[in-house]
């Protein structure tokens, strides 16, 4: 068995996975830390980071919707699938949340106890410490440069700027500017070459300088950007001067460095402080939105991951449950890809193996299957094409099965009674219940076989049957049931008993009919040579006594001929007849004035049938002279002629119904046997004739003895297809 | 869909409070291999904005040029744009606000905040680079706008600035054509 081709390793898939979401999260869990250099790119990384949530979010989504139709629909696997996700993110979720929820709560406290009342306090006081100093050294810087520019203010225009530079050196001022009132230049002295314009002061400070003068911090030591030098502070002073016309005199004086580093450490801490203050809030949103954002993302990170690995656990189980489904339909040529060296893939390698064998023993099952039903139809069609009837009992002596000549014989509808007991079958056709007796009888006797001729009455009259049994024994010797072969050897008993007859008549014929002739002769000369010698009286005594003895000659003479006619029917000349046009011949001959009235209903559809008109004439007219004999006129006879399909051949069937006296229980069925008659003349050869020439024809005929208005005799013959004079059908 | 935003922007502002940016004059003079920008704009803080500075938090107005050339059934094309941040940060032990061009690196110190907006609003003849021989085309306009910067606030902030009508405060586009 060949392993399909293996998949992506998932624990490689997994950590892919993870790492492609964690290295944005890990960027801007450093983004948020002040002195990152990722800080600038803090809302690029949260916008990543949402997008790939909700990237994460979408695909979770879609494993969900997959999860659910696939459970609604009631795949296989689905099940499983759905308790492995619940499962896993009770157990992901539940220490996540509460991890989270202490963090949310640690992280919040933390920034709270950044700030204190106390903290506030000091940062104030530290800050107005610092001012306080400051102020006490500025309002000294102001009442200095009162002093320059009263100084200023006695110094001839020509000399100004030399006094300027001056005063300049002398003050320890970094920068001395006379100015107009609008602000514009009118001369400036500064300590650095570098500088070229001076450090103006906006409109606002001249503004306020105009009366009393200005003193102020200054961040900016001159109006461009060092982004390499520390700046420090300034002071900046500003004092009205007359000169020629009102004026300010601005000095921009350095603060010691000690002061100047310590003023800006405050100032900076302080800034710092209360930057952290405003932010407390944003901090605590900014940092709970951070963890959120990487508590969401892993999360759903690892519930995409899971859904990844449920969908490969429950792969081979989903395709196993589908084999299982179809193995239970019946396709044992299932055959399931081996995905995974693991236990599920052992497990589907075995299924395979597993159908694979389920598949040969069908296989096998299925040859003996074939074998069996072989057999059986084999037996079928012997026993469908017996002349005896099979009938098979089970354990219980129920009935199990039954061949088509049984139910003929048997005259029941196997169909109706099949696995009733047996009984069922004097149930249905009450005449067999001598032969159930029987049967019973035996099968209680004996486990063997065994043999009996029974008779039973049918619809066609008594039928003898040869009836045999035999015990159906199991390998093991246990009784399985009893198996019945019946035999209608009616057909056979009759035809012995014919040859019995026609050898008695041929005998008789004989034997009887050689003396009659000289006994005949010899009462003719008797009465010749004595009829001269006798008186009167004599005469007529001999007269009638040789005329009785003629007489009753003749009459065994025509006795010895119908005999010697039943012993030696001559041989059948079968041809095309037509049964409606001969039997209005024959009827032809009987008319009503001999007492007879006929009622015909021949189908007129009837087609021709093969067989020989000379005996079929004879049949009519015997049946018709028996009719006449037993009946006083006026007799009624009813001939109907129709075509019927028995055992799936074509018949001819003839019923003929008179409305004599009918014919006494008893008697039924001994009528057609051979000088069986119960009239005061005749032979009682008539219907003997008519039996043996119906028989020869292929045919039956037995009495109705369900007809109570008289008798019905009725005649089937075989329709055999007409035959040219070629020889074909 | 920049007008839309600008358009929420400006809705936003105008349900939130009388603050916000605008640009009152503009203007464009070529001056050699340099285009030469001076325009006024009025600057009114929020009160967030004005508690955020006084508590030290430095902001960055961020003034946009830009030379835009209109395009039928799709949006302007953009030609030529030029970016002017100005920080503004205050000193608490100074009692000043400093106001940095970083395009210049020039600064200048004020005693009181409308001093310093006052001046931040009047842009005088602020050089700007263009490329050497390149003249705007036929038809083209200049479009100037100017907004708080909320990506050079401190990082905690930028969540909530993006979403709160008192930090996200843009000025509307004030467009002129370019003649000559």
């Amino acid at each position: 068995m060949a392993a399909h081709r293996m998949r992506f390793p998932l624990t490689v898939l997994v950590s892919i996975l993870f790492g492609i979401v964690l290295i944005p999260l890990h960027l801007m869990s450093s983004a948020t830390q002040a002195a990152s250099e990722l800080n600038r790119w803090y809302t690029w990384l949260l916008l990543i980071n949402v997008l790939g949530g909700l990237l994460l979010l979408g695909l979770v989504g879609a494993n969900i919707w997959w999860l659910v139709r696939q459970f609604r629909k009631r795949a296989a696997g689905s099940r499983l699938a759905l308790k492995m996700v619940l499962l896993f993110v009770f157990l992901a979720l539940t220490p996540a949340a509460i991890v989270f929820y202490y963090s949310f709560q640690f992280l919040h406290r933390s920034i709270d106890s950044w700030f204190d009342v106390e903290i506030d306090r000091a940062m104030e006081s530290s800050l107005e410490l610092s001012k306080a100093a400051l102020d006490q050294r500025m309002q000294a810087l102001l009442r200095q440069t009162r002093r320059l520019a009263e100084t200023l203010d006695k110094v001839p225009e020509e000399v100004r700027i030399i006094e300027l530079d001056r005063l300049r050196e002398r003050s320890g001022a970094a920068e001395l500017t006379l100015l107009t009132q609008q602000g514009r230049i009118i001369a400036t002295s500064s300590a650095g070459s570098e500088l070229i314009l001076p450090n103006l002061p906006d409109v606002s400070i001249l503004t306020l300088a105009r009366r009393y003068g200005y003193v102020g911090l200054d961040p900016t030591p001159g109006p461009m950007v060092e982004d390499s030098a520390d700046p420090g502070l300034r002071v900046r002073v500003l004092i009205p001067v007359k000169l020629e016309r009102p004026a300010f005199l601005q000095a921009l004086y350095p603060l010691p460095r000690r002061l100047d580093r310590l003023s800006r450490t405050v100032e900076q801490a302080y800034a710092h402080y209360q930057q952290m203050v405003y932010l407390r809030r944003s901090l605590k949103f900014s940092f709970s939105l951070t963890l959120a954002l990487i508590l969401l993302v892993s999360m759903l990170a690892a519930i995409w991951a899971a859904f990844i690995s449920i969908r490969r656990i429950v792969a081979p189980v989903k395709m196993l449950v589908q084999g299982t489904q179809a193995v239970a339909q019946g396709n044992l040529d299932k055959r399931l890809p081996v995905l995974q060296k693991d236990d599920m893939g052992f497990l589907v390698s075995s299924f395979n193996t597993m159908t694979a064998r389920l598949a040969q023993a069908r296989d096998e099952a299925e040859r003996s299957r074939r074998e069996v039903e072989d057999q059986r139809a084999y037996l079928e069609t012997v026993l469908g094409h017996l002349s005896s009837g099979v009938l098979t009992l089970n354990q219980q002596t129920r009935l199990k099965t039954a061949n088509q000549a049984a139910e003929y014989i048997l005259e029941v509808d196997f169909q109706k009674i099949q696995g009733r007991p047996l009984r069922a079958l004097a149930e249905q056709n009450p005449e067999l219940d001598r032969l159930v007796r029987s049967i019973r009888a035996h099968l209680l006797e004996s486990d063997g076989t065994w043999q009996e001729e029974i008779t039973v009455n049918g619809r066609q009259g008594q039928k003898v049957l040869l009836c045999r049994g035999s015990s159906l024994l199991g390998a093991d010797g246990r009784r399985l049931g009893a198996v019945l072969v019946f035999d209608d050897i009616t057909a056979l008993v009759q035809a012995q008993k014919h040859a019995a007859w026609s050898e008695m008549a041929r005998r008789l014929a004989h034997e009887i009919k050689n003396p009659l002739t000289p006994i005949q002769l010899a009462a003719e000369r008797l009465e010749h040579k004595l009829k001269p010698r006798v008186d009167e009286g004599g005469a007529v005594v001999l007269e009638r006594s040789t005329r009785t003895i003629v007489q009753q000659v003749e009459a065994l003479k025509a006795m010895v001929n119908a005999f010697s006619e039943y012993a030696r029917l001559p041989k059948l000349k079968p041809q095309p007849v037509d049964l409606g046009i001969l039997i209005d011949e024959v009827l032809a001959l009987y008319p009503p004035t001999m007492g007879v009235e006929f009622v015909l209903d021949v189908d007129p559809d009837l087609p021709r049938a093969m067989a020989d008109p000379l005996r079929l004439r004879q049949v009519l007219h015997n049946l018709i002279k028996n009719a006449l004999e037993a009946g006083a006129p006026p007799v009624r006879i009813r001939i109907a002629v129709r075509c019927i399909q028995t055992r799936g051949h074509p018949w001819v069937e003839l019923v003929m119904e008179d409305n004599g006296p009918g014919v006494a229980p008893e008697r039924a069925e001994q009528i057609f046997d051979p000088y069986v008659t119960s009239k005061s003349k005749g032979t009682g050869l008539g219907l003997a004739i008519v039996r043996k020439i119906i028989e020869e024809h292929g045919g039956s005929i037995h009495l109705d003895r369900s007809y109570r208005n008289g008798a019905r005799f009725v005649i089937q013959v075989p329709l055999k297809p007409e035959i040219d004079e070629q020889g074909h059908e | 869909m920049r007008l839309l935003l600008i358009l929420l922007g400006w809705t936003l502002t105008a349900l939130a409070g009388d603050y916000g940016f605008r640009v009152e004059r503009a203007d464009l003079v070529r001056r050699g291999d340099v285009l030469a920008l001076s325009a006024a704009i009025h600057y009114r803080f929020s009160p967030t904005l004005v508690r955020a500075l006084r508590h030290g938090v430095p902001l960055t107005l961020t003034v946009e040029v830009r030379i835009l050339r209109p395009r039928r059934g799709l949006w302007d094309e953009r030609l030529w744009q030029r970016r002017l941040n100005f920080r503004i940060q205050y000193y608490p032990l100074a009692r000043v606000y400093r106001v940095i061009d970083e395009t210049n690196h020039s600064q200048r110190s004020f005693p009181r905040l409308d001093a310093a907006l006052a001046a931040l609003g009047q842009l005088q003849e602020i050089a700007l680079p263009v490329p050497e021989g390149w003249r705007p085309p036929a038809r083209a306009y200049a479009e100037v706008s100017v907004g708080l910067n909320i990506e050079r606030l401190p990082w905690a902030l930028r969540p909530l600035a993006y979403f709160s009508p008192a930090w996200r405060l843009i000025s509307e586009s004030y467009r002129w054509p370019l003649t000559g």
